[in-house]
């Protein structure tokens, strides 16, 4: 049996894990100005995340005052607070921990 | 994907209000001032500890942030009436109700304008507490947002629920 499929070449030094991105986390604050289910209906359709995880973020920022909504490379996380923003949650950007 | 309008029932009185707080709410954007405190925490800072990337984040997203909020309370005074400002309402008349349909693809031009007029006067009158109390009229606006955008958000979960069965 003839292989007639030809491999991609590969260049060596494509190495996608050999620097690997520090990850970046946007942080949602606690305010006394958004309703509860807002704050979860953003999250949930914005994320895209479940409505249970997203009570669970809703209520971490209400009791402990913050939470860490997600993780990635600096860009990103960009791109996700002024998203934050456009729902007028106030969102941080940091490095993360 | 879910493309059911949502219809919200209004009297006439809360529509005339919210028209016109949908109307200052434009202006306050178009004038939208350095120091004002409605403005900045509608383009909060996203890094409270570097004030280099602070800046740098600021210029390139605040303007379009702004614009966006323009946009946003553009679509939703669009689907209110026009209201002749210097009209007589008679009490009869303002309890009239009526619908206010709020097309899907609006749905969250809707809630970011309804949060952002919320944020704004909850700036203007002080408010810092889950359950404020600073009375007035300013107050008694504020509350009537907040139920008004419970009410939609409620409807709008409803129909997205309703939407998977």
């Amino acid at each position: 049996m003839i292989m007639s499929t030809a491999l991609p070449e590969v260049e060596e030094t494509t190495d996608l894990f050999a620097a690997p991105l520090e990850p970046w986390e946007v942080v949602v604050w606690n305010d006394p100005v958004n309703l509860m289910s807002y704050v979860v209906r953003v999250f949930r359709t914005y994320f895209g995340y479940t409505t249970e995880h997203a009570t669970r973020l809703m209520l971490a920022v209400h009791h402990d005052g913050h939470a860490i909504v997600a993780t990635g490379p600096r860009e990103t996380m960009e791109v996700h607070a002024q998203a934050m923003h456009d729902y007028g949650l106030w969102a941080t950007v940091r490095k993360a921990a | 994907m879910n493309t059911t309008p949502i219809t919200v029932s209004v009297a006439t009185i809360e529509e005339m209000h919210l028209a016109r707080l949908v109307d200052d709410f434009m202006e306050v954007l178009r004038a939208s001032e350095q120091d004002d405190p409605g403005v900045a925490r509608l383009t909060p800072n996203a890094y409270p500890d570097d004030d280099d990337a602070s800046a740098a984040f600021a210029s390139a997203t605040r303007a379009d942030l702004l614009d966006r909020r323009l946009h946003d309370a553009r679509t939703v005074r669009a689907s209110l009436q026009m209201f002749d400002p210097d009209a007589e309402v008679t009490d009869a008349d303002a309890r009239i109700p009526r619908d206010v349909v709020v097309r899907r693809d609006h749905v969250d031009a809707w809630l970011r304008t309804l949060t952002a007029i919320r944020l704004v006067i909850a700036t203007r009158l002080g408010i810092t507490d889950d359950e404020p109390d600073v009375g007035g009229d300013g107050q008694a606006v504020y509350d009537w947002l907040g139920y008004r955008l419970e009410l939609l958000i409620e409807a709008v979960d409803e129909s997205d629920a309703d939407a998977l069965r």
